[in-house]
Formats: C-alpha cells, structure tokens, sequence
C-alpha cells in the first residue's frame, strides 16, 4: 500500500459512519487511488455478503417455554444449594456449640442462687422477673 | 410463567415484564446467537445460558439501553464464556469430534429456508465459515454491524468500548472474512464481487 490513509477508516467510508467533511475528502483520495479504490470494492463485496445471508433457521417455537423451566430450575437449584450448604454447617453449630460454652460449676452454682433469691421474692410478694410488686398485679385483675 | 416468583422489592412486576421482553426478543436473540456459533443446537443453548443470567441480573437493567442491546451485551459475554469451556473440552478429549462433524453436517442442510436470498446454500456455509474462524471479537462487531444492521454507536454500546475501537473491528473482521472467502470460495465471492 503506497498511500498511509488508515485502513479502517475506509470500512467507516462504505458504512458512511463519518461526518459529511470526511466523506468528501475521503471520495476525493479514494478516485485518485488506485489502492484505496481496490479496498474500497473488496469491503463493499463483504458487506454485500454478508446483507445478503440467507435469515437463520426460525428459533424453536418452545424456546421461550424451555427459558422459563431453565430460569426456574436454576433458581431452585440455588435454593437447595443453599440449603445443602446450611446442612453442614448446623450440624457443625449443634456439634461445637455445648463444647463452645461449657457451664462452668461456678456458673451453675450463680443460677441456683439466682433461682432461689427469685422464689424467696415471690414469698415476700413481688414478682420475681419484673420486680413489680404482686400486689399491683392484684388490683389489675379486681378491676 | 415466572410469576411465581414474588418479594417485597417488586420482583412479581419485575419477572412479569422480563418474560414479555423475553418473548419479544427471543427470535432476534438466537438469530444473533446462530451468527455467532454458527450451529442451531449451539445457538439454542447460547440464548438459553444468556436469558438465565440476564434474569438474575434484571435488577441492574437500566432501559436507556434497549433491551435487545442489552441482550446482546448479554449474549456476547456468554459466548465468549462458551468459548472458552468448549477450548478446554476440545484438548480433554478429542473423541467427542466425530459427532460433533456428524450435526455440524445435518444443522448445515437448511435447504427448506425460504428464498428471498441473494446468496446460495453453499455459499452461505462458506460465509458462516468465515465468521466461525474470525477473532470472536471482529465477528461481534460484523454480526452486529453488517447483519443486524446496526450504527458504530449502538455496537459501541454493546460491545462497551468507544466507536474508534468498533470501527476497527469491523475493519479487521472483513478483511479476515474477504481472505478466508477468497481461499475457501473464490469463484462465489468473485462473482459477488463483479457484481460491483
Ligand atoms: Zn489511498
């Protein structure tokens, strides 16, 4: 190729992808040059090729149908992978977890007193957990 | 229908409107799809691969694209994807090339195909031949450009890359193909070419 016109600009010339300004000067080298000229006809015969293709064989009538099955199938195949995977690891959870936190003797001997300081309020009238006194629950239930 | 799917984002209206865009835009998708593999049982299984994951990725759509660029877009990435998996089975195992040549042999027979074309049956398996050889990367931009009938612009959309980058593509892809033609069909292309 004798002249440096960028090739690639020649396939925008045929596809008259180019401002008006560009085309015209590119028509003006391409009648001078013989080179241009050639490829100029080689990119034409190319595209014409290529509009002229025969149209695809038609897409299966049930395509879309067979869409929505692989869509759905995909989506509850994530599920019970997700569910697989959740499997492990709460046994994993029920295996480890008594291990993990041990109740220490000590700890046991906090609940026994914690239980027996609850019952010796109840005795005295209050309610154990909230604290509030057993008569207010009394005069709620007169009303 | 995927109506079956529902949450509180607005997935139920969501699933409704992909499986109408699906439905619209299923034919345009595997005649792209059947450009790019150049085999109808390929073709199939790209715009299945390529509809999944646009569904799972619905939520990220944003509708100043159409949705058949989008698709598009969609198909090109699977494909290349396809590629890729496909390379690694062809040098695992090179048994599986005899039944692959037996359908690449029965899909070519579309003989029933209505005529309107310009472009005999021989001559058209010449030419997918040529776009099965090219850069998948030069054979996007062609398909796109030369048989869907698209602008620069709307290819540089899909393919996500500036109109320069297209430009050159489609270049590069049509002297592949004009080269692999005139080796492989010399006398159909030159008479396409006297045409001129
Ligand atoms: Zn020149």
């Amino acid at each position: 190729m004798s002249c440096n016109t960028s090739q690639s600009k020649l396939s925008a010339y045929v596809d008259g992808e180019m401002s008006g300004m560009e085309m015209q000067a590119i028509r003006r080298h391409v009648n001078h040059c013989p080179d241009c000229q050639g490829q100029v006809n080689d990119l034409k015969s190319v595209q014409m090729v290529l509009r002229g293709l025969p149209s695809t064989p038609e897409a299966p009538a049930n395509l879309p149908d067979r869409i929505t099955a692989s869509i759905k199938t995909t989506r509850r195949n994530y599920l019970r992978y997700a569910i697989v995977m959740a499997i492990p690891l709460c046994a994993v959870a029920v295996i480890f977890y008594p291990r993990s936190a041990p109740i220490r003797a000590q700890d046991r001997d906090l609940v026994i007193h914690r239980q027996l300081a609850k019952d010796q309020l109840f005795d005295a009238g209050t309610d154990s957990t909230s604290g509030a006194s057993l008569v207010h629950y009394a005069n709620l239930e007169s009303r | 229908m995927l109506s079956w799917v529902k949450n509180r984002n607005g997935t139920f209206d969501r699933s409704i409107t992909f499986e109408r865009l699906m439905r619209d835009s299923y034919r345009q998708a595997y005649s792209v799809a059947y450009r790019l593999t150049g085999d109808s049982s390929d073709a199939e299984d790209l715009v299945q691969e390529a509809f999944v994951r646009a569904f799972r990725f619905f939520h990220r759509y944003d509708d100043k694209l159409p949705f058949s660029s989008w698709m598009y877009r969609i198909i090109a990435n699977a494909h290349i994807d396809l590629i890729r998996r496909k390379g690694k089975i062809k040098t695992s195992s090179l048994d599986h090339s005899g039944s692959d040549g037996m359908q690449a042999f029965e899909i070519a027979d579309h003989s029933n195909v209505p005529g309107k074309d310009m472009i005999n049956d021989s001559f058209s398996e010449s030419v997918q031949g040529g776009l099965n050889q090219m850069n998948p990367e030069f054979r996007l931009a062609v398909v796109l450009a030369d048989v869907e009938g698209l602008s620069y612009e709307e290819v540089a959309d899909i393919m996500e890359t500036s109109v320069g980058t297209v430009r050159s593509r489609i270049h590069r892809g049509r002297v592949q193909l004009r080269n692999y033609l005139l080796k492989t069909a010399p006398e159909s292309y030159g008479r396409h070419a006297d045409v001129l």
